[in-house]
């Protein structure tokens, strides 16, 4: 099976230079879309009639190509299980903190408890995470072989990690986290600088042996569906001097960055654009972000990802997806800077025919004249 | 003895016949009575009939009045949420006091106005009292200062207040105080001789934050009800294991713990004074266990808490709660006194 969307300028246009126009904040030939699926999703859809053997991203012509994970755990491959039954296994990872997941199905963690619960508990974690050489972070011949085919397929390619506030959280917690940044700020302000270090050092040994982005596509999930999880002036003084070196490390070669933030984040808009972040990713519909909202308000300033909203889609009914996509796509995509993605990621409940007339309407309504 | 002498008789430092229970229950007591939820919470003859049905049904010690947490912001004009067979809840999206400059506009509402939600709430008091108020102890509600708050402020806004608008935290929790401690004075006045104080919210704040905002005006809320002539209990939901030595020094007449937070740890934290009320997991343990893991708990808790402790779950029963399971707490009240040492 063959792209199953051709665009007008395809052939002369490459999907690298349409996402940096897009990026820019410049019009294309069409929108360029990126896709997120959760692991039970594909799989699911070889029995509704996708062709195994077939790459989603090919078919649907998605333009952007990600590698370059780097590992933050202390303990690289640490993996001690605790307790486990038919339906979940609990185990500690090597950064100490014990998760329950399920077995048979993908799904956020539960978080049963956390080894590092102070700053001294850091620090003993600290040692281990300091002396684990940074070759051991990264799969070099992975994202060798992605930027190889990324190339090959002029496709963008991008870094794609996680930011400071993402791995405290996977560190030590969401709760002792928000806690400490408001009573111990020293203690998160060392976690943010050490963890940004490592990404910082990852990213060198990356170039240094040769790998070459396009951008980043930082990961960091700072709001939850009612807000952001600090205010803006503990934003300022405690994340955002972290987030600005991480982010300055693309800016220093000329290259885009895109913020992945699940949850209400309006708040810190302002203070993103100061790090010098080029689009907010994914937009999330049900903690009440609006790209028609963002875009008059923010569209000069930076560009827009997503905001597709999968509870529209999950419904596979074609009218309300139309619907979906009729609404927002046409405002979003005016004058530049908008990138298809959902509004997180695609679950097993889309079918795999409701998803290919999303991407036709996307193709559809994507377009520029 | 009976339910309220044996409280005021444990409170006072006496000798009980046994231990007091004193489980929270709401969702089960309206599904007794045969009510919906949305009747309970709104029209105190339900609640009544309520409170008297699960004390009779089971032989707990006491009726209480609390229903859910939006019934003073209800009266200050909050957007409430309600459900037919739920708690109402805080439309947390449309917060009373989005714009922090409208607290200075803020009337407190009189807690006597026919139709209000606080009204409603003393009428229920007078009723209890006359219908039970010899036999059983009869305890109001209010709301503690950072629930309250984030009631009328909302919880995400208010949490990120404290480090960002710390004057206006101070200028609300002042305004609360005042509001509760009115309220508290008409529950006295129409029956109640405890007061129950709910700060739910206050377990999401670190240490640091709970002694600098929330504990002086918990301070001067206990102190302020106990002033009235009532007896002060403090309920806050949640893992409290960071708050308990603050909790401690409050001077409550009794501190109502969640179960989240061991009873041996509080009472390391507060001293063998305190008169202690929980706290088994009401979930876990009353609702999807058996009568015997009920009976285990309790006995554990039993052990760390010493003679100056009441029976009670951690938080509210469930309303699914099988009977024998609630029963079972029940005996183990019976079955127990504070002057035998804990032996099962």
């Amino acid at each position: 099976m063959t792209a199953m969307f051709s665009t007008p300028k395809s052939k002369t246009l490459s999907s690298r230079e349409r996402v940096q126009l897009a990026l820019s904040r410049q019009e294309a030939d069409r929108i360029p879309r990126a896709e997120s699926f959760w692991p039970e999703t594909i799989p699911l859809w070889h029995t509704q009639g996708l062709p195994v053997g077939v790459d989603v991203a090919r078919l649907f012509d998605f333009d952007i190509l990600g590698g370059g994970w780097v590992h933050h755990e202390a303990r690289p491959g640490y993996r001690e299980i605790l307790d486990e039954t038919e339906e979940w296994q609990t185990r500690r990872d090597g950064n100490g903190a014990i998760l329950r997941f399920w077995r048979n199905k993908s799904g956020t963690p539960e978080h049963v408890g956390f080894t590092v619960r102070t700053a001294d508990d850091w620090t003993r974690l600290k040692h281990d995470l300091l002396t684990t050489p940074v070759q051991c972070r990264i799969d070099l011949y992975s994202v060798l072989a992605a930027m190889h085919r990324a190339r090959s397929e002029r496709r963008f390619f991008c870094w794609t990690g996680v930011e400071c506030f993402e791995i405290a959280k996977d560190v030590i917690g969401h709760e002792t986290l928000c806690i400490a940044m408001a009573e111990d700020p020293e203690w998160v302000a060392d976690l943010f600088d050490t963890e940004t270090d490592v990404a910082l050092d990852a990213l060198d040994y990356m170039e240094a042996s040769g790998v070459r982005f396009d951008g980043g596509w930082i990961y960091g999930d700072i709001a939850y569906n009612h807000g952001p999880f600090c205010s803006p002036a503990m934003y300022r003084e405690l994340v955002m001097p972290a987030h600005m070196r991480l982010v300055s490390w693309f800016k220093d070669r000329g290259l885009p960055v895109i913020y992945h933030t699940d949850g209400d984040f309006r708040p810190l808009i302002p203070s993103f654009l100061e790090v010098g972040i080029d689009c907010f990713q994914p937009l999330e519909a049900k903690a009440n972000i609006d790209v028609r909202e963002l875009k008059p308000k923010w569209g000069s300033k930076v560009a827009l990802m997503g905001n597709i909203d999968i509870m529209r889609l999950i419904t596979n009914d074609p009218r309300a997806i139309e619907e979906e996509v009729a609404a927002k796509v046409p405002l979003a995509k005016r004058g530049g800077g908008y990138l298809y993605h959902s509004d997180h990621s695609v679950p097993p409940g889309v079918t795999w025919e409701s998803y290919q007339h999303l991407m036709r309407l996307i193709d559809e309504y994507g377009r520029y004249e | 003895m009976n339910g309220r002498e044996r409280i005021l008789a444990l409170l006072q430092g006496g000798d009980p016949d046994r231990f007091p229970c004193m489980p929270i229950t709401m969702q089960l007591a309206a599904d007794l009575a045969g009510r919906r939820y949305l009747e309970y919470e709104t029209d105190y003859r339900a609640l009544v009939a309520g409170q008297v049905r699960v004390a009779e049904e089971f032989g707990l010690d006491y009726v209480n009045t609390m229903s859910d947490p939006a019934c003073e912001a209800a009266d200050c004009g909050a957007a409430v949420v309600f459900h037919p067979d739920l708690p109402a809840a805080m439309d947390e999206s449309n917060p009373l006091l989005s714009d922090r400059s409208d607290l200075a506009r803020l009337k407190a509402p009189d807690p006597a106005r026919p139709g209000s939600r606080m009204h409603n709430r003393l009428r229920a008091l007078e009723e209890l009292k006359r219908q039970v108020g010899g036999s059983l102890l009869v305890e109001g509600w209010i709301e503690g200062p950072c629930a309250e708050a984030a009631d009328l402020r909302s919880l995400s806004v208010l949490m990120l207040d404290f480090y960002d608008e710390p004057d206006f935290v101070h200028d609300l929790f002042e305004f609360v105080l005042a509001m509760e401690l009115e309220f508290a004075r008409h529950q006295v006045a129409a029956g109640a001789e405890m007061i129950g104080i709910g700060d739910a919210a206050a377990s999401l704040a670190g240490p640091r934050i709970y002694q600098e905002f929330i504990w002086p005006y918990e301070k001067r809320m206990v102190e302020g009800v106990q002033a009235l002539g009532a007896r002060a209990r403090l309920h806050i939901c949640g893992d409290t294991r960071r708050l308990v030595e603050g909790m401690g020094r409050l001077g409550c007449d009794v501190v109502d713990l969640d179960f989240l937070c061991p009873l041996d740890a509080a009472r390391a934290a507060m001293g063998p004074g305190q008169v202690l009320l929980g706290n088994i997991d009401p979930v876990r343990v009353l609702r999807d266990g058996t009568p015997t893991d009920v009976h285990a708990a309790l006995a554990a808790c039993h052990r760390a808490a010493g003679p100056r402790w009441i029976v009670g779950a951690g938080c509210e029963v469930p309303r699914d709660t099988p009977p024998e399971n609630l029963r079972a707490l029940v005996e183990y009240a019976r079955a127990h006194a504070p002057r035998e040492a804990a032996k099962d």
